[in-house]
């Protein structure tokens, strides 16, 4: 019960935090993205299934708070969260550092998979925007993923 | 995988063939309000905060501001008594050669909930209960920022000037006028194309909506020009047109009805 509790908790916040948060912490046009952030986080500390309902509920909460189409960011998501989660497969040692540079790497994914399927954002506005949040992302991912990954209690070794 | 990811587009397509008549999918009118509520009293907790602040390490000048800013808006009043005089001889004339007189628009403010700079599209607090309907357009203190894209009770969706989608005749306020139509390009800016005669135009020169439109009213302020880009081969002329803000920076907006 813990893993779909957290799941939803997680999501719930990193949401709310998207909406009233976000647009307060742009630094130089670059926002945090938190949902895509705690989506790769969970792709990070969880196995498959849960890690695809992850991608799921963030893409269905965040088409429900800011009226983005359900579509396009549920897919993005899912299989961003999808490809995070097969670095995890790796049999490498992920600590919060490397966590949080996958992470980082997993936004910039997320947001080129949502260009591909959402061409209103257009190419130079995916990547520039992708970049900018994968850098804001690696920042944040270190204090997120090192409580998502103790809640959640999964290895703790590596970089 | 496969489920989720058909499911999701499923969801997509409702909400798709409900946004093109106007309305908000019941999934989001039914749960909005448990992100939405939270989410609006941190903003408001944080920009008490920030108020706060701005006032002890400004507060003086902020004052002095406002005392100035209270002037300027009596000598505008002065005008608008002019304006409203000007506009019913003008309604007199209109209805003496047979055009329908122009109506005076009612206002509705409401504040930005929420903004996805990717989709280009703003939640505010105000809907269908105000009046407001799809296609109405909406301003804030710099100019035009959108349209409504789909409204219910108390929140409305609207489409943000910068989106691709976002399409409306527009006029450079230059001597002769060039008028075109302006389509929405980046986060920033957006582009007016097959504008014809424009050699006259000048760098910074003011962008405003046309008076082609029913339902927006002529001579919103867009932005100003930009850039000229022209393409010989093809006979084109396109202009850069920077916005007079920045989308995620408004708080609060006006729908023009």
């Amino acid at each position: 019960m813990r893993v779909p509790l957290t799941i939803v908790i997680s999501l719930y916040l990193a949401t709310i935090c998207q909406v009233a948060l976000s647009p307060r912490m742009a630094v130089l046009e670059a926002r945090p993205a938190f949902v895509v952030l705690v989506v790769m986080a969970l792709a990070l500390c969880l196995r498959g299934p849960a890690v695809i309902w992850s991608g799921f509920l963030g893409g269905l909460f965040l088409g429900i708070a800011t009226g983005s189409d359900y579509g396009p960011v549920i897919f993005s998501l899912i299989l961003g969260g999808w490809l995070t989660y097969l670095f995890q497969r790796l049999d490498i040692e992920i600590g919060v550092i490397l966590g949080s540079i996958v992470i980082g790497i997993g936004t910039l994914v997320t947001f080129l998979l949502l260009m591909f399927v959402n061409p209103q954002l257009g190419i130079g506005g995916a990547v520039q925007l992708g970049i900018k949040s994968a850098v804001y992302n690696i920042l944040l991912a270190v204090p997120i993923f090192a409580a998502l990954r103790m809640i959640l209690k999964t290895r703790s070794a590596g970089v | 995988m496969v489920v989720l990811v058909s499911l999701g587009i499923g969801l997509s397509r409702w909400q798709g063939s409900l946004r093109s008549v106007g309305r908000i999918d019941p999934l989001n009118n039914a749960l909005s309000p448990v992100f939405v509520g939270p989410s609006t009293g941190l903003s408001n907790g944080l920009q008490n905060i920030s108020d706060f602040q701005l006032s002890l390490q400004q507060g003086a000048a902020l004052r002095r501001e406002n005392e100035r800013l209270k002037m300027e808006l009596n000598a505008l009043s002065l005008y608008e008594e002019r304006i409203q005089d000007f506009e019913a001889r003008l309604n007199s004339i209109r209805k003496l050669n047979g055009f329908p007189s122009i109506s005076q628009r009612q206002r509705v403010v409401a504040e930005v909930m929420s903004f996805d700079p990717g989709a280009h599209r703003m939640q505010i607090s105000a809907g269908s209960a105000q009046g407001i309907a799809p296609g109405q357009a909406v301003i804030c203190g710099d100019g035009l920022v959108g349209r409504i894209e789909s409204t219910t009770g108390n929140r409305s969706y609207v489409q943000v000037v910068t989106s691709p989608a976002f399409r409306i005749g527009a006029t450079i306020l230059s001597n002769p006028q060039v008028s075109g139509l302006i389509r929405g390009s980046s986060r920033e800016t957006m582009t007016m194309g097959n504008a014809e005669k424009s050699e006259h135009v000048a760098m910074g020169s003011q962008v405003v909506t046309s008076t082609f439109s029913e339902r927006i009213p002529p001579y919103l302020p867009i932005g100003r020009v930009q850039k000229r880009v022209n393409t010989p081969e093809l006979g084109l002329v396109e202009f850069t047109v920077k916005i007079n803000f920045q989308v995620s920076r408004v708080r609060e907006v006006a729908v023009v009805q």
